[in-house]
């Protein structure tokens, strides 16, 4: 038998002078020298749900709560991000004069009524992917949040992390429609067509941008960490030989769209189909000849094409292209009750909420997307109650003084 | 970096704190509690605040695959060469391009892009030529040699300067693409130059006009005269800003004129050329074809200037920060960034092929008033 004192434990006060050199000789002691000498009362701190006041505010816990891939997913854009920042840069472009005779904010009603679903605000939620990486509400709390906010409709995203038939039935009475990328193969296209409506989605948007995107932010995030994740650019040692597209290291998936798709599609969807994607009034045009029911004008929250236009300026264009024929919705930029106004007043016949929707379930969940909406709400109801507007249809172009370059 | 919510909120949230922040700094208070009390002999916290105050290290150099757009060769290029020789190929005017915005389409089938242009019956992969610079050795020990292998690996056709630090025989050793021979009008090189042009089987002939001047000076066309009457090489006339200047080298026997208006030093001080494009492809419209360089740094930009007229573009500084930052590697990296980007974006504008580009690719906007900022 061992020496009964090779099993001894060291003291107690000896294990604690250990424990206190560790931590003295870490990094983290560094952090002392910053430790902020205010008192702690006026220290900076997470808002809560009840402190959000604007959009941004969610922006902030979102930030906090989420991981660096899932704010990268969220945040950036195409290429150099120029579109990214001229869709906020364009609602600085129009101005809304206040009106000569302002009404109450009571007085003012915004309901509407788009492909058959009776709306209180002009208000959707965008398609975006994955939320369940945001909170684990995710879609279910997102339907949720936006039936609670009025009856908010839904456009769930192909990309979703909670299957459309557990989506669906979440919150009852409730609109939630659908969104998918064009496959293809068309008996896989009707495949995704038939889970959709057999989960109940009246409504089918096809997203026709986004064929080529590269995010080089999110890259350049990435490899910060060391971790080389790009395809290195001529390393390749393949011998076959390439052709088209591919010859010059694009990305092929999604470069064979074509309308004759979008006719096949009309053909499988029962209910309205909305195409979205559009950024040009000859593709409007053309949308409407396929039998779109409606389009959304949407560069993809910048996320579609680098130096693209922002969608707000090209929105006068596109809603004179469609002339009345079929509703425009819009995305892309939207962060207040004023953009929303704006949007309105160029044409648009409704929003839809992407980035902000995903701050507010990213922050708070369920309750922080309801809130969201509903501050967007209330701020779109006081903007247009000092424009002097009641009804949706006074929100016109003469309500608003565009600069655009 | 911008008043787009989500970038703005990134620096504004490494200020504010979260609880998980303040739970953190309760805790280091703790440890420094527990540091300088149980052991005050090791001055723990006045070596953190040593470590603090240390000067940033010099950034380590990337590693080539990490890099994802052009403009962070730049970045690498002026850490490994230092300021003063970076100052010479650093340095870019965004104002011109930032004004055009592209028009994307959608639903136009694009898997069969093509971007290979012909230019005096040869074809070219892309219309991305890797442009004169003189003594390349100032950026990388292999010089024009890195060069020639980088282009020749990405397909491009390159253009030797007429001062290059490489022998031109070395060079077209090295080269695997066409070559393109440069050289001054007037220069007392250009006996030496058309005379290898042959052995190096150059294809074309570049000659630089009113280069260096703070003002544009009047061309010596007699000296152009001299140059087109001693080689049967197309020649090109670089350093045209002005259409009636670009009318008068065609009017020489010129086989095509490249709009550039480089003077050295700092890129940022010169305008962008795109806009002097279009004048110039008006004057001698379908005649002969228009090349442009001039701060080319993505492949959107490139695209402007093929949609404003231009047959081909030249790339020179980009083309240097990858030489100076990787060699022959970097030099392929920079021109095929560029080649995948074009293509990229003319595949979301729907424009199959070179051919397919014209001006109702974008919009020419005036300059962007300065944005509010949308908080607040």
């Amino acid at each position: 038998m061992a020496d009964i004192k090779q099993f001894e434990l060291p003291s107690r006060r000896h294990a604690l002078a250990r424990v206190a050199g560790l931590v003295a000789g870490a990094p983290v002691t560094a952090a002392m020298a910053q430790i902020d000498p205010r008192p702690f009362s006026e220290h900076y701190r997470a808002k809560g749900l009840a402190e959000m006041q604007t959009s941004y505010d969610f922006e902030l816990v979102f930030r906090g709560n989420v991981s660096q891939p899932v704010y990268d997913y969220t945040a950036h854009g195409d290429g150099s991000e120029f579109n990214l920042q001229r869709n906020r840069h364009a609602f600085d472009w129009v101005d809304i004069p206040a009106a000569r005779t302002p009404i109450a904010a009571s007085q003012v009603d915004l309901s509407s009524e788009l492909l058959g679903v009776k709306m209180k605000f002009p208000i959707l939620i965008a398609p975006t992917a994955a939320m369940v990486p945001l909170h684990p509400d995710g879609e279910i709390g997102m339907f949720k949040a936006a039936t609670a906010a009025s009856g908010t409709p839904m456009i769930l995203s192909t990309n979703t992390s909670t299957p459309v038939a557990q989506v669906a039935p979440a919150a009852p009475g409730g609109t939630l429609w659908a969104q998918f990328y064009p496959q293809q193969n068309i008996a896989v296209t009707q495949q995704w067509m038939d889970t959709y409506q057999n989960a109940g989605c009246k409504g089918i948007t096809v997203t026709v941008d986004q064929q080529a995107a590269h995010y080089e932010r999110s890259l350049m995030d990435r490899n910060l960490g060391g971790r080389v994740r790009t395809a290195g650019v001529g390393t390749g040692s393949s011998t076959a030989v390439l052709t088209g597209a591919a010859r010059y290291r694009v990305n092929t998936a999604r470069l064979w769209y074509t309308w004759d798709y979008i006719d096949t599609c009309r053909k499988m969807i029962k209910g309205p189909m909305l195409i979205k994607g559009i950024q040009d009034g000859e593709d409007a045009k053309l949308a409407i000849a396929h039998g779109a029911d409606a389009i959304i004008i949407s560069n993809h929250g910048g996320r579609s094409m680098d130096y693209g236009p922002s969608t707000l300026e090209i929105l006068p264009e596109i809603a004179a292209a469609v002339n009345g024929r079929i509703p425009v919705l819009f995305d892309s930029g939207i962060r207040r009750g004023a953009d929303i106004f704006k949007a309105l007043a160029l044409g648009a016949d409704g929003v839809c909420l992407g980035r902000a929707a995903r701050w507010g379930l990213g922050a708070f969940g369920t309750a922080g997307a309801q809130r969201l909406i509903e501050i967007l709400q209330q701020e779109l109801v006081q903007v247009a109650a000092a424009a002097g507007c009641a009804r949706l249809s006074d929100i016109d172009k003469s309500t608003v003084k565009t600069n655009f370059v | 970096m911008s008043d787009d919510g989500p970038i703005a909120a990134e620096k504004t949230s490494a200020g504010g704190a979260s609880r998980r922040q303040a739970l953190g700094v309760m805790g280091t208070t703790a440890a420094g509690l527990v540091a300088t009390t149980a052991m005050p002999a090791l001055g723990a916290t006045q070596s953190a605040t040593a470590v603090l105050r240390a000067d940033n290290p010099a950034p380590l150099p990337a590693p080539r695959a990490d890099l994802v757009n052009v403009p962070q060769f730049e970045a690498e290029a002026r850490n490994r060469l230092g300021p003063a020789r970076a100052a010479l190929i650093t340095g870019s005017d965004r104002t011109v391009t930032d004004r055009i915005t592209l028009r994307p389409r959608m639903n136009i089938p694009t898997r069969d892009l093509d971007l290979t242009v012909t230019l005096f019956g040869d074809q070219h992969f892309t219309p991305i030529i890797v442009g004169p610079i003189a003594d390349q050795k100032r950026f990388h020990a292999e010089g024009e040699i890195a060069t020639a292998r980088g282009a020749g690996a990405a397909k491009a056709t390159m253009v030797v300067s007429s001062d290059a630090s490489m022998p031109l025989a070395q060079i077209a050793q090295a080269a695997t693409s066409p070559l393109w021979l440069q050289v001054y009008a007037n220069s007392p090189k250009l006996k030496d130059v058309l005379e290898g042009a042959e052995a190096a089987k150059a294809r074309a002939l570049v000659v630089t006009v009113n280069a260096n001047e703070p003002d544009a000076t009047p061309i010596d066309w007699a000296a152009i005269d001299t140059v087109t009457r001693n080689t049967s090489l197309p020649v090109i006339v670089k350093g045209i800003t002005r259409p009636q200047d670009a009318k008068e080298a065609v009017a020489r026997g010129a086989k095509s004129v490249a709009v550039s208006n480089w003077r050295g030093g700092d890129a940022s001080a010169l305008p962008g050329t795109l806009l002097l494009l279009g004048p110039v492809v008006q004057a001698i419209g379908g005649q002969v074809p228009v090349l442009v360089d001039g701060s080319f740094r993505r492949g959107t930009d490139i695209l402007k200037a093929l949609g404003l007229g231009a047959k081909a573009v030249l790339v020179g500084r980009p083309v240097m920060w990858g030489l100076a930052s990787y060699g022959a590697e970097g030099v392929q990296g920079v021109v095929e960034m560029l080649q995948t980007e074009l293509g990229r974006y003319m595949c979301m504008c729907g424009r199959p092929s070179i051919a397919s580009i014209d001006s109702s690719v974008m919009r020419i906007h005036a300059p962007t008033p300065l944005a509010r900022t949308n908080r607040g």
